[in-house]
Parts: C-alpha cells; structure tokens; sequence
C-alpha cells in the first residue's frame, strides 16, 4: 500500500504497488462503510436475495424460506374431478431444480460444454490450419466455429513428449524396473493427464500372479502422484470442494469432465486419502457445498443409492493406499509382501522407533468340525405333546418315542406329591398358618405306612387294568364327577374362545373357573383343587367345584362360530330399566268402533307432546316450542325393564281376551288346514260370507268362555296343547313375517295369565288395530313340550282352504314373474312393472303372481276381518246385555 | 342462474306474508265458529245410520264453502305466488331463465285492486277431462309423476332406475337422471327449482342438481325402501318415509350424514308424506295419519283404520285428505281430527295409490285400480267425474298447483290432462 503522505525523499526509495486511492475532497465526511447487516444482495433480475447458510452464499429455497410453493403444497398440476384428469407427466431431475442449478454455474448448466471425449486428442495443428482456412473460404462463414468449440487444445507438450517416448498414460515415468506390476489404484477422480484409463480387470489376483512372475520382465515404473502443490486460490474453507456439476445427474459417470469448480484442491483430498468415492460409481450430487468444513466427515449422500459395489465382497488385505505421501521409497524392489509391508511403515516409523525384525507368531486358527453327511441346517422342533390331545394312545405312543413318558410320570408324581412337596418343586414358601394337611400331623412311621398302602393300592388298580390312569386318591372323591369330566373330553366351554363368562361378576372366581376349563381340557382332573383358593373350606372348595363343573357342561360352546359373532355389550345395563315412549297410542279398538261409526274427532285423535330436534325447527324457521328440553321426539319414562307390564301396553278385560282366546281355539280346532299364523292381511272374502257359521262357534265358545274364566290356567295348558305347528297348506302365506312372528307368543296368553279375572270392563279391546286381533298364538313359550294336536273337525275346513285355492290365480307369464320382486312387501304394494309398448295390457289383478295375489288380497282381507270382528263384538254385546 | 331463478321469488315471498304467519290466522277464527257449529250438526247426524256423507248438513256445507271461499282467496294469493315464480316454458333448457318480469307485475297490479271487491261469483270449476299430452317415458313403469312448484314441468319416477324432467305442456323430454340403485319411487322439486330430490327401492334419498343432473348428495340410513319424500318450504331439509316405518330428517345444509331427526312412531312402513311450512304429515301403513306440528311441538294421531297409501293437505292447510285401502278417501279436520267428508267409489285395495285436491280445493281426486281417475265434489262427496286413463292401474297423479291440469301415470306412460276450454294460447308462439 503506497503511502500518498509520505516525504519525497522515500518516496524515491520505496515501489509502490498498486493504485493509489484518490484523495479525498476537503471539506467532506469520510463516507462510512455500509454495515455488514445492511448491506444486500440482488439477482440477477434487481430482486432482493436472502442468504441461506453461512458458507454456502446463499441457497435460496422454495417459497419464502419455506418449502413449499406459492401454491402451498398442493402442486400446482393438481386436477382431480370425474370429468377432468390431470395429465400424466414425465418429471426430470430439472423440474426439482431451481433456476440458479441451470444456470451457467449450477450443477446442472444447461450451456453446451466440451467433454473430454474430444478433448483428448492432441491437436492436429495442420489440420487445424487448413480447417482455419477452410472455415474462412467457405460457403457459410463460421461453420467450423463449433469444431474449434469440440476439440480445444488441452494436452500439453510435455505430455506429447512423453508419449512420443513411449509412455503410455497410467505408467509412471522413468527406467523400467524389475518387478511386479503395481496395480493402478483405478481412481477415476485423479485424472492429472486427461484421459481415463479403462477399468482394470479383478484386483484380487494381485498376489497370485506375484509368484509367477518371470525374470527378465521389466515393468514401467509405478505411476508417482505428484505433490500437490496447488496453491490456494479460492476462498473457501480448506478443504471445501464446491458441488461438482459433472456429477449432479444420474447417468454421467463422475470425473470424465473438465472440472469448472475443483481444479486442483480435489487432488489434494484424493492424496489426503479420501478414497471413499473411488469404488462404485455415486450417483447424485456430491461436494461440500453445504458447509461442511475440512474436517468433518462429508455428509451421507442422501441421492446416492445403495449398490452392492460398495461393498467389499471378498475378504482381502486393506487395498494396497499410495501411503507414500509422493515420496519414492528407497526399495526399489519389492518381492515380498512381508517387504512390501515394511515398506509401508517406512514412511510413517516414529523417532525411537524400529520395525521388528522378526514377524510375530501367526494366530492359531481352529478349523470348524466336520459336519456330517445327512446334517441339515435347519432345526426342527419337536411337536409339544400336551394331554391335551384327545387320543391318549398317540400320546402314549409319543411319550414313549420320546423315551421318557413324561405325562406319565407327571401324572403319578402329581398324584402321589402332596401340596407341600409340590411347593417345593415349584418353590414356592410355605404358607404361615397351620398346615391345612391332616397328613402333616402323622408321625413319619404313620405317613409311610399310609405310603406303602397307597401304594398297595395304587398296585392293585394298575393290575386291574382300568382304562382310566386317573386315579385320584388325595382329592377328587365323587367318581360321577370324574366319569363325567371324562365324558366331556375336549368339547368343553373354551373360555378362550367362547367369551360365555358365567362368574363375571366376581373376577376371582371367574379366573378360578377358567383355570379350572383350562386344566380341565389338560386331561387333569384334581384340577379345581389346585386352583382353589385356599382361604376356602373342603366344602366351600367342593361346592365350588361342582359348580364349575355344571357351568361348564352348561355353557359348553356347542358352536364356535356361532360365539364369535357375538360380543360383550361394552355398556352393561346396570339398571333393570328401560325406555318406553310415556304416551302410546292407545286402545285400537275404541278407535276402530269409532272409524266404524264414523265418528272421527276425539275418538280417533291422540295428541302427544312432541319434542322436535331444535334444528329442525330452525331449519323449518319456527321457534323451538321446547326450547329448554332436551328431549327430542316423544317423551320417554323408565320402566321396569322386566315388567311384562311393559309390554302389555293394552288395558283389557279378561271377558273379552279369554272369550276371544276360546274362540280361536275352536276356530284352530275347526281348521286344522289353517295355517297356525295367519298373516295379518289374511282373511278371504268368504269368510266374510260365512260369518254367520263363525258366529255361531262364537256363542259356543262364549258359554265355554263362563268356565275357563274361573280356570285360566287350565286355558293355558289346553292352549298348549292345540297351538300345534300344523301342517300348512296355504303355501304362499309361509313368509318370514310369520316366522317371525311365531316366536313370540300371542298377546292372548300374557292376557290370560297376568290379567286379573276381577277387573273387567266393558269395552271389548283388541290389540294393535291389524296385527293382534287375528294371531292365533302359534307357540306358547315352551312350545317343546306341546303335543300334537289331533283334533280334526273338517265341517268347516273349507273357509281357509278356499281361501287358499281362490288366492292362487297362477296366470302369470313366467317372464313376469322373474321380474316380480321378491322381497317381502310391507304395506301396499307398487302396481307391477309394465311396459306401454308391450301388447300385454292385462288388468293387474289377474296378472298378478300368487304370492303377489295374495299379497294384494291382503289388505282387503284385513279390511274384513276387521268388520267381522266388530260384527262378532257386536253380537257377543248383545248376547250379554 | 340459480341466482336468477331465486330473484323472483325471493321478491314474491317478500311480498305475500309468510304463509306460516299469516294463513292461518286469518281464516282461524271464523274456521273455528264453523267447526263448532258443524260439531253440533254431526251430532245430530249421529242418529241416524251413517250412510254416504253426501247429505251432510247444511252446517258443515256452510263451513266447507266458507273455507271454499277462503281458499279461493287464499288460492288468489297463491295463484299470485305461483305466477311471480313462474317461467315461460320457451327455450328447451332444462331450466330456462325467467323473463323480465314486467307481465308478472303488472298481473299483480291487476289483481291487487281486485282482491278488495267482493268476489265475483264463482266461476263453475273445470275438471280436466281433455287429454293434451301424451308422454311415453320409456323408463319402465312410472312410479310417480309429480309437478314441480309452478306446475311448468313434471318429474317421472321410473322403476328403470332413472328420474325424468319433463315438460308436460310440450310433452318435451328436459332431462333425466340417473344414479339411483333402484327403482325411484317418489320426487319432489325445490321451492326454487334449482334441487330435486328422489328416493327410490335402493333405500336412498338422492338431492340432485336441476342443471347439471349430478347426485349432490345422497343419504344413507334408511333401512328399507323410501316411499316417499319431501322438501320443506325452504329446501333445506328433506323429509323421507320408509317402510322402516320412519320418516327422516336430513339436513341438505350441513354435511352431516345422518337425519337430523327421526319421526319413529310409526308402527308400519310410511307410505306417504306431505310437508307444510310447519308441519309434517305423514300417512302410514298402522293406519294412522300422523301430523307433526313444529310450532305447537305436538304430534297428532288420527287413526283411519286401513293401511293409508297418500295423504295431502288441502290448499288452505285446514284439512288433510288420506286414502285408505279400504278404496276410501277421507277429508279431516286437520286440528280436530274430524270426519269432513268420505269419498268412495273407486278401487283402491292393494296398491299404493295417490290422491290429490284440486287446484282450488273444490275436488278430490284419487288414482284407481280400474284404470281411471275419480273425482269427488269435495263438499258433496258425490262422485262427479270417472276419467278413463287406461287398462292398467293408475299409479300416481298430480295437481297442478294453480291450474287445472292433472298428469296421471300408468304403467309406462303419463298422461296430461286439461280442461275442456283450454286452448294451447297460453302455451308460447315457440311451441
């Protein structure tokens, strides 16, 4: 730095390097540096850029700062509708780049850039010169531009010497030598002369080929690395090799390009013994762009992918490393590995230290046992034999392959061990309290006369040759019990399987329960005694075990699958309550009297309150009538959940049930072809004609009806008895509704049982308006100890059957009919399906299938039925007024 | 253009009161003097043997003409309601724009002073008997045939699984529809015509787009086939009965997928429902037809007896009309619960079958078995017109809601009907 201050006399004296700053103006302030946080940085396009790390100069990334993009995440190709489908498109490596990677210095510059396939070749300057001249004189000036751009001189004269004197790229330079070839380290990354060397064959015939090599063969010397002895240039860390762009896309094999960024400082790591990206070509981007300094460990190449090459695959010395730091070793011939190892050392013996002159005794080395002929690698267990399968000659037969018959023995000990000895087997400590065992109380002399006439009998059993092994002297007593355990075999409860808990309400005794299945299962039989608890007396422990014994045999899982399906209701119902709507609609049959008088009004209207959900109202912009409950639809009471009150929701007089009950049963008794249920819908026009032959059974069940008043429990059990599953003929009315319905039983026989015979009132009351008023009661709850019913009186047999027959007008066409929905209808149906354009115009009623026909004739029936019901009321009322 | 759509309406709803806050109110209190006195005339019927309604006495003849004449006056609003929102069928768009609405206001304009004079002596009402389109809808049997609001178009329901937009007046096939699982059972177009709903045998309610015919939403839930199904006034909900004997809330406002709420009381499947501004009617196979009232929050039973297949509302919302099974058609009081009027003749056993009022209350109108269309005076009860449809059964049948036109479906077609006088000038020079 010149000094513009200083005398003149020095100045003469001293050189002055460089420009000297101007001088400054007089009168002005000294401008202050902008301050480093101040200062800012612009693209290339006038746009503020942020720095992004400390050493890397700024790396901007994704959207202010952040990954993602102006868009947000959502990529911005997203299109997903039924209409409209996103293009499919192929995504290069560049369209994850960001526009700073393409440009001229990125790592993936999109500028042509010459390679060093045609840079190899020395130039031709001849050729060179005529290709001048030609480009000069021809027809389109500048056509050999892109030659000039394609070949550039690299190669220098020395190199062209050399080659001239016969070297050869690879080999070192100097005298040949006698000795082995020294296997080029194939580094494609040092690559000081150019070109790259093919990839030798396999490295690991080095040592063999040592041993044959002939005499009088002379070798090129091996090829000296140069001490780099670039200096330094750049401004980067030590160390730091910026991204090399040569190797940023998949594809280009690293190395075989001009470096841009890492012109010498890449030679010095390799010297440094960077080996590490010699093996195996390394896909993606490498380099130390981010901040990694000199001497950290380069960060894993998160692009590269794992390939088997990377791996050592054979097992070999530590590859012979130019350890030489370019020094010559001073041997020259090395013939030995022993020596080539000394050489090794060479450079690297401390002061004070010297190589050992003799190696020191080899490590001994065990060779692994012969394996025999038929061994093969792989192991086999034994299958686990448990008493729990079911066939003991099997079991036998494998405890005795296994030579040790364990189950046997077991068995024996566990009979003849007491609880203590088991204890200690079992190591268990003794219990505090006075031992439970009377045994313990027995002189020795006693306990081994007990002993031997155990034994004795134990003989005595085994000589009579009983198929049962068991014999359970110290516990189980009752031999019922026993056979039945054996009964039972395998198809007890499973506790695993089955969920059935049956003592689930005391945990202790449930898990007790399943220990004892479990053992059970086992084949052992003493078993509830091991699982007992012993805080229990004999007969609490007896009690106990009888108990489990019966719930087993009970709760047996007949069928598993069956179990399966099911599961414990998360929400036990700890109350014995249960929901009922406060208002049911009541008494059917006023209403129907009234209908039938026409007298609509009060007689056929209930009102309820009803609460609806507070956004149906604002929905429908009407104020929450409610609008401090919270109860939505109609107001619900809990009941007693088993009050069979609950479901008798219809106050009737017992006049009317039992005489309406009385007078089914004789109309089941009249009609043994009936079918037992009639569906609701169900009664035919005839029978309305005939009404007067009904009436008649109706006064003869009226005058039985004075009886079974005083006797209702004789009503039930001749209820029983007639409910019979007679033979139904009137096929189409087989549906699942009346199954259905045949599992409950009628309404009559809660009636007759839970009604009392003194209330009684005058209105005559049916149940729901359809369904109740004609439902024989199909089955009484134990409809298993019913009999069949062998009271066929055919007089008036004919009601139903023809009913039967004139509901089967079987004229549909077969085409129709598949069309025909199957399903159950509810209610009224839908007119079948026509097509206009069909030349069938039949009348519906005609064209309808039977079970549609019948279905059809429902309604009407139920219609009829109803008026013949209040007909029979009527005259019932007369009767008896 | 569903902006468009709503404009006029929008405006229309502002001008006529709220129908929930001012119809009853007004006919109320002489409706109530009316259904006293007839109380007492009943009784005194009460003696006698109770025939055919058709002699009723003079009393509840009295009451019925005054609500008549109620409902005629209720019905010129409404006629004024229909006509703001109403479209000239010109362009074949599935929906076409409104026109500028200089006709309409200047209707309005002719009919306000009107409404001050005393009513001219009513004109005899028409029946329509004069069959002016025939549609072959080819989509199986026609399960419903149902007006949209104005009475411009009408939507099919066929049991081939597709819902068709017509337009009756040109007989002109708009749109169809198609996404249901199974056959469509019943439609219903919203106040302002932009959404349709459907429900159908696949236990679905579908709420459809008019324009663009695709499935907004669909609602799940039901356990077995939906009979019918209705929009409230403002279509924000949709009203669904099943054979599951429930009728369902569903929320088109929200997304939530499940009812808001669930009317269960129903002891048999729902076969028919009808909603008003704030009631839910609705008619079930446990032969009762139930009326949910939102206001009072109360539910009203009547119990008919036989299975009900349709009930509807009278035009003044005084009385409801159910149909029966037992091929019998009855007018209540819909706040007592009484006997207005029965209504037989035709057949009606076994199927499903509509009935409707007509356009200004004065008939009843109920589908047969045989094939034809019956119409009762409504005061009366007696049996004033047999139309012959068809062969077949008359499924289902619609009124339009200010005119007297009638559209019937059997088997695979629908048939609009108009009165003896129409002329086709009302229909456009396009036409």
């Amino acid at each position: 730095m010149a000094a513009p201050e200083a005398s003149d006399s020095e100045e003469e004296e001293l050189a002055g390097y460089g420009t000297a700053l101007e001088p400054l103006p007089e009168g002005e302030r000294i401008k202050k540096p902008i301050p480093l946080q101040e200062q800012t940085v612009k693209d290339e396009k006038g746009r503020y850029k942020r720095f992004h790390g400390a050493f890397s100069g700024g790396f901007s990334a994704g959207y202010f700062n952040t990954v993602g993009s102006k868009e947000g995440w959502a990529p911005s190709t997203f299109v997903s509708s039924r209409q409209k489908r996103a293009d499919k498109t192929v995504l290069g490596p560049e369209d994850f780049m960001d526009e700073e990677d393409l440009s001229e210095y990125g790592i993936a510059p999109k500028e042509i850039t010459t390679t060093d396939d045609f840079a190899s070749k020395p130039k031709d300057r001849i050729k060179e010169k005529a290709r001048q001249i030609a480009g000069i004189t021809a027809s389109i000036p500048g056509a050999t531009a892109l030659d000039d751009l394609i070949a550039p001189a690299k190669i220098t004269i020395g190199v062209e010497l050399l080659r001239k004197m016969g070297w050869k790229e690879g080999q070192g330079v100097g005298p040949r030598v006698k000795r082995k070839p020294r296997k080029q380290k194939p580094d494609p990354e040092v690559k000081v002369y150019g070109c790259a060397l093919p990839p030798e064959g396999s490295e690991g015939s080095e040592d063999e080929e040592d041993e044959y090599q002939p005499e009088n063969v002379t070798f090129a010397p091996k090829d000296v690395m140069p001490v780099d002895l670039t200096p330094k240039e750049n401004v980067h860390g030590l160390g730091y090799r910026g991204l090399d762009p040569t190797k940023a896309l998949f594809g280009v094999s690293g190395g075989d390009y001009p470096n841009l960024f890492t012109d010498g400082s890449e030679k010095t790591s390799n010297l440094l013994g960077d080996l590490r990206h010699s093996k195996g070509r390394k896909l993606g981007i490498s380099g130390q762009a981010f901040g990694v300094g000199a001497l950290e460990e380069d960060d894993d190449d998160i692009y590269a992918t794992e390939t088997l090459s990377k791996y050592d695959t054979v097992l070999k010395d530590e590859e012979p490393g130019d350890m030489l730091y370019g020094w010559t070793a001073p041997k020259q011939y090395k013939n030995k590995t022993g020596m080539e190892k000394e050489v090794r050392y060479i450079g690297k013996i401390l002061d004070g230290f010297s190589l050992a002159s003799k190696s020191s005794a080899p490590k001994k080395t065990y060779i692994p046992p012969d394996l025999p002929r038929d061994y093969r690698p792989v192991h086999y267990f034994r299958p686990v034999i448990t008493a729990r399968n079911e066939n003991p000659l099997l079991l036998q037969a494998l405890a005795e392959s296994t030579g040790k018959r364990e189950t046997d023995t077991l068995q024996q000990n566990k009979h003849t061990l007491n609880a203590s000895q088991r204890r200690e087997l079992l190591g268990e400590t003794a219990l505090k309290g006075p031992c439970p065992s009377v045994l313990e109380y027995l002189s020795v002399k006693d306990k081994e006369r007990i002993k031997e006439a155990k034994q004795a009998a134990e003989q005595q059993m085994k000589t009579q040759t009983l198929p049962q092994q068991s014999l359970n002297i110290s516990s189980s007593s009752d031999g019922v019990h026993h056979k039945w355990q054996m009964a039972l075999g395998g198809q007890l409860a499973t506790p695993g399987s089955s969920d059935f808990k049956p003592f689930a309400k005391n945990p202790e005794k449930q898990k007790r329960y399943e220990d004892y299945i479990e053992s059970l299962k086992q084949g052992q039989k003493d078993t509830s005694e091991s699982h007992s608890d012993p805080g229990m007396t004999e007969w609490e422990r007896g009690r106990e075990r009888k108990e489990f014994f019966h719930a087993a045999v009970l709760y047996k899982s007949s069928n598993s699958v069956l179990s399966s399906r099911f599961t414990r209701a998360k929400h036990e119902d700890d109350t014995d309550k249960v929901e009922v709507p406060r208002d049911q609609e009541m008494d059917v049959d006023d209403k129907e009297s009234a209908v039938k008088m026409k007298m609509f009004g009060k007689l056929t209207r209930d009102k309820f309150e009803w609460h609806p959900e507070k956004l149906l109202c604002k929905r429908f912009n009407v104020p929450d009538p409610y609008s401090n409950s919270s109860i939505v639809g109609l107001p619900k009471v809990k009941r007693d959940k088993y009050s069979v009150f609950n479901f008798l929701t219809l106050p009737e007089s017992t006049t009317t049930t039992i005489s309406q009950t009385t007078n089914e049963k004789i109309q089941q008794n009249i009609n043994p072809n009936k079918p037992k249920k009639p569906s609701r819908w169900d009664i035919s026009d005839k029978e309305k004609k005939k009404k007067d032959s009904i009436s008649e059974f109706i006064s003869l069940a009226r005058s039985k009806a004075d009886i079974q008043q005083q006797q209702p429990e004789s009503v039930i059990e001749d209820r029983s008895r007639t409910n019979e599953p007679l033979p139904n003929k009137a096929v189409n009315e087989s549906t699942d509704q009346e199954k259905e319905e045949e599992r409950r039983p009628s309404m009559d026989l809660f009636k007759a049982i839970f009604a009392s015979s003194s209330d009684e009132k005058s209105s005559s009351s049916e149940e729901d308006s359809d369904e109740e008023a004609h439902q024989t009661p199909s089955s009484v709850p134990n409809s298993e100890s019913t009999k069949p019913a062998n009271l066929p009186d055919t007089s008036s047999a004919d009601v139903q059957e023809c009913m039967a027959v004139t509901n089967e007008p079987d004229l549909v066409p077969p085409l129709l009919k598949e069309k025909l929905d199957k399903e159950e209808e509810f209610g009224p149906r839908l007119p079948p399906v026509f097509f206009s354009s069909t030349t069938q115009r039949h009348e519906p009623v005609p064209l309808a299938s039977s079970l549609e026909a019948s279905q059809k004739e429902k309604p009407k029936k139920n219609k009829e039925k109803h008026k013949a019901k209040r007909e029979h009321k009527h005259k019932k009322e007369k009767v008896t007024n | 253009m569903l902006l468009l759509d709503m404009l006029p309406g929008g405006a229309d709803r502002c001008n006529t009161p709220r129908p929930g806050a001012m119809v009853p109110e007004n006919p109320l209190s002489p409706r109530l003097a009316g259904a006293s006195r007839s109380h007492g005339g009943r009784a005194g019927d009460e003696a006698g043997p109770t025939k055919s309604p058709a002699p009723l006495p003079s009393a509840g003849q009295d009451l019925t003409q005054r609500r008549r004449g109620q409902g005629g006056r209720n019905q010129g609003s409404q006629n004024l309601r229909g006509r703001g929102t109403e479209w000239e069928p010109d362009t074949e768009a599935p929906l076409p724009s409104p026109r500028s609405q200089s006709p309409e206001l200047s209707d309005l304009a002719t009919v306000g002073p009107i409404m001050a004079f005393p009513e001219p002596k009513p004109k005899k009402p028409e029946l329509p008997k004069k069959l002016v389109q025939n549609l072959e809808c080819k989509q199986g049997a026609v399960r419903a045939v149902r007006f949209n609001v104005d009475g411009n178009y009408c939507l099919t329901c066929g049991s081939d699984k597709s819902l068709k937009l017509w337009n009756p007046h040109k007989g002109t096939l708009l749109k169809t529809y198609s996404g249901h699982g199974y056959e469509v059972l019943d439609a219903a177009g919203s106040f302002d015509n932009s959404q349709l709903c459907s429900c159908g045998a696949d236990k679905t309610v579908a709420l459809w787009d008019v324009a663009s015919g695709q499935v907004i939403r669909k609602f799940r839930g039901h356990a077995g086939k939906v009979n019918c199904v209705q929009f409230n006034e403002e279509a924000t909900v949709i009203l669904s009965g099943s054979i599951d004997s429930s009728v369902r809330c569903w929320d088109c406002r929200s997304r939530r997928p499940d009812p808001i709420q669930i009317l269960d009381e129903a002891k048999d499947g729902v076969s028919s429902l009808k909603v008003s501004d704030y009631e839910i009617l609705s008619g079930s196979v446990d032969g009762r037809v139930r009326r949910y009232d939102l206001r009072a929050g109360e539910l009203y039973s009547d119990y008919i007896g036989s299975p009900v297949t349709s009930v509807c509302f009278s035009k003044d919302g005084q009385c409801t009309l159910a149909a029966s099974l037992d091929s019998t058609l009855r007018l209540l009081d819909k706040d007592t619960g009484e006997l207005l009027g029965e209504y037989t003749g035709h057949k009606n056993t076994a199927y499903k079958l509509d009935c409707c009022l007509s356009e200004k209350d004065t008939h009843v109108a109920s589908c047969s078995e045989d094939g034809k269309v019956y119409f009762w005076d409504l005061v009366e009860g007696s049996l004033t017109l047999s139309l012959t449809v068809g062969r077949g059964v008359v499924q289902s049948l619609s009124f339009h809601p200010s005119e007297p036109g009638l559209l019937t479906a059997t088997e695979g077609r629908v048939q609009f009907w108009r009165e003896e006088t129409h002329t086709a000038e009302e229909q456009p020079p396009a036409c």
